[in-house]
């Protein structure tokens, strides 16, 4: 019992493992081949030469007579009635042969298959296949399903398939991601190329147009002016009304902003050419035209340069009512409105105690200092300008601005305020206020200046130096010394002995026969030189 | 009539001395430029020339030189910024011009300028 028992298990596991070889090793088959050894034939039928692969045909005869050279086959040397033909590449050319010898002979063949010369059996000839496949060496889409022997049944299977090209239209490049990039990249900068090109031929249209308007206008211009100017009664363009002004003009043309502003940049040429009473007709025209209006509503523009032209038209023509709203540019981030606004505040507000200036939070610049320092002198000898809100500016530029107004306009009576300014004062203002002493040969300030030849600014120093060297006493000439022992800087040491040798050449010579260091030596030398001692 | 040639090239103050000249009664001819000027000089029959210093293409020196060459008794008047010029304007004066009127001026003063020059 136990015996059987046993034995029934082990044929149940013997058939398990059957049916599991059996079932995986089909699956597997139909997995890896798309041929099958029943299929091969069909195959071998449909495609053209196989590399490798070659087919021969055996056949025997039923008598020992029959004759097969006729037809190209061989005698095997063994046997009589067996014949072989040579290898034949196509295996539709191997099957006719085959079939063409039963016919004729009576006998039985076969078809055998050659590869690289080897005879093999079918499963071997598909193992090879499957192997062309997989390297796709082989195409398996150009078999034809030859099982329909019927052409009308596969035209009839063809019209129930939709239509799907073989061969789609599919241009490589839109597959490549890179290129697709590369792609928009070229066409959006070309698209960019294109736009630029078109906004500049634009632009630069409208610039022509205007520059062709612009000549057009001026040449408008002359003749009206001209008459308004050289009026023989003078009296006349008092009393003449806007409409009568008007008149002279191109009808509608005074309607035209650009020939306003042209009109406005010729009355502002012609003011700055022009002397005498001429100015004040200029101005007449201007403001009975209303062209004032037109630039001060400039003033409300976004764009900086016209607001800038407005500030500029206002402060040529003396636009007084406008200083209210030209006053809110003052302090304006752009630099060239800011400029303009406190310069022409300076210029036509009257107000003498140039606080716009003091007012000031932006440094002032060279050009911007040149520029105010122009209209002061202008406006400081029309009336007495109050510069102490200049000194108490929160700007130190400005504050050293205004110390430089004392030196080149010449207020001796503000020194006895730089002197209380000095010991709080920046660098900056120190070396202002040591050029102003120098300039007035102001002594008495010398007192507080001495402590400053400890500074650490080389520039500060040098500059007091040079300003003892001018008004300094015998007392400078001592401290003078004793920095020239404690400093070791070439320049300084240099600039010192020269301070020395102007206020007492005496020291110098006592200095020259006790020989000091190859320094004090090239100093020396320097200083006796007729032309080095200059420079 | 006679005949004045300006060679300025603002064409403002040279249009405005042309208005002011021609109701004093003058024929005026203006050019913007040195080379149109010497062949206004060489070409017409000049009274008098006022010119600019600086004008394109020549200096006024060579203007002025050039004028004292082919017609010396002619009078010239130099319109121009003193500030700008001193040198040229010094040269132009050692050159033998009649008179120099500095910008910014009074084209009243200058036609009267012009006319003591031409009844001398």
């Amino acid at each position: 019992m136990v015996k059987e028992a046993g034995l029934r298990k082990i044929e149940k596991l013997i058939f398990t493992l059957v049916f599991l070889h059996l079932f995986l090793s089909g699956n597997l088959v139909a997995q890896d081949s798309s041929i099958t050894v029943s299929g091969l034939q069909s195959v071998l039928e449909n495609v053209d030469e196989v590399p490798g692969l070659e087919f021969i045909v055996y056949f025997r005869t039923p008598n020992d007579t029959t004759d097969l050279t006729l037809l190209n086959l061989s005698q095997h040397a063994d046997s009589i009635n067996f014949w072989f033909s040579d290898t034949i590449l196509l295996y539709n050319e191997a099957k006719e042969l085959n079939a063409d010898l039963s016919l004729l002979n009576k006998g039985s063949g076969s078809i055998n298959y050659l590869l690289f010369k080897r005879e093999v059996s079918e499963s071997g000839v598909v193992e090879y296949l499957d192997n062309l496949m997989r390297n796709e060496l082989f195409d398996p889409k150009s078999i034809v399903d030859n099982s329909f022997g019927n052409e009308g049944e596969l035209v009839l299977l063809g019209t129930n398939t939709p239509f799907r090209p073989f061969y789609k239209l599919k241009v490589k490049i839109l597959s490549d991601v890179k290129m697709l990039l590369l792609l928009a990249c070229l066409s959006m900068f070309l698209i960019a190329s294109l736009i630029m090109v078109l906004v500049m031929f634009v632009i630069k249209s409208k610039k022509r147009r205007k520059e062709v308007l612009t000549l057009r206008f001026k040449n408008l211009c002359y003749g009206p002016i001209s008459d308004l100017l050289f009026d023989d009664e003078p009296e006349r363009l008092n009393q003449l009304k806007k409409e009568d002004m008007v008149a002279l003009f191109p009808k509608g043309h005074l309607d035209i902003d650009l020939f306003k502003d042209v009109m406005i940049q010729e009355i502002i040429s012609l003011n700055k050419n022009m002397k005498g009473d001429f100015k004040s007709r200029l101005k007449l025209i201007y403001r009975k035209l209303e062209l004032d209006r037109h630039s001060i509503k400039k003033l409300s523009l976004k764009r900086w340069d016209a607001v800038t032209a407005g500030i500029v038209e206002i402060n040529e023509m003396d636009v007084i009512e406008a200083v209210h709203i030209v006053g809110k540019f003052t302090s304006h981030e752009n630099f060239y409105i800011r400029s303009n606004a406190v310069a022409t505040m300076l210029n036509i507000s009257n107000d003498m105690s140039l606080k716009v200036l003091a007012d000031q939070r932006y440094p002032l610049s060279k050009w911007q200092q040149m520029k105010y320092y122009r209209i002061i002198k202008y406006i400081n000898n029309k009336g007495i300008l109050k510069f102490h809100l200049l000194f108490e500016s929160e700007n130190e530029s400005v504050r050293v601005f205004g110390i430089k107004l004392v030196r080149h306009l010449g207020l001796v009576d503000k020194l006895s305020i730089l002197q209380q300014m000095y010991g709080t004062a920046s660098i900056n203002e120190k070396i202002e206020i040591l050029k102003c002493y120098d300039n007035f040969n102001h002594v008495d300030g010398l007192e507080d200046v001495y402590k400053d030849l400890n500074t650490s600014d080389k520039a500060l120093f040098l500059n007091i130096v040079k300003v003892l060297k001018n008004l300094g006493s015998e007392v400078s000439q001592i401290i003078l010394m004793e920095w020239f022992k404690k400093t070791k800087d070439f320049e300084c040491r240099l600039k010192i002995l020269d301070a020395v040798n102007s206020l007492n050449p005496d020291l110098i010579a006592i200095l020259d026969e006790t020989k000091g260091d190859d320094q004090v030596k090239q100093i020396l030398a320097h200083l006796k030189d007729p032309i080095l001692s200059h420079v | 009539m006679k005949n004045v040639l300006i060679i300025e090239d603002d064409k403002l103050i040279s249009s405005l001395v042309r208005f002011k000249l021609k109701k004093e009664g003058y024929n005026v001819t203006i050019t913007e430029d040195g080379i149109a000027g010497i062949d206004a000089i060489n070409l017409m029959e000049t009274d008098l020339i006022i010119t600019d210093v600086m004008i394109p293409f020549k200096n006024g020196i060579e203007i002025i030189n050039h004028a004292k060459k082919v017609s010396p008794k002619v009078p010239i008047i130099v319109l121009s910024s003193l500030g700008e010029e001193e040198g040229t304007v010094m040269e132009a004066f050692n050159l033998g011009v009649s008179d120099f009127v500095p910008k910014p001026f009074n084209p009243n003063e200058l036609a009267m300028r012009v006319r003591r020059l031409i009844n001398n």
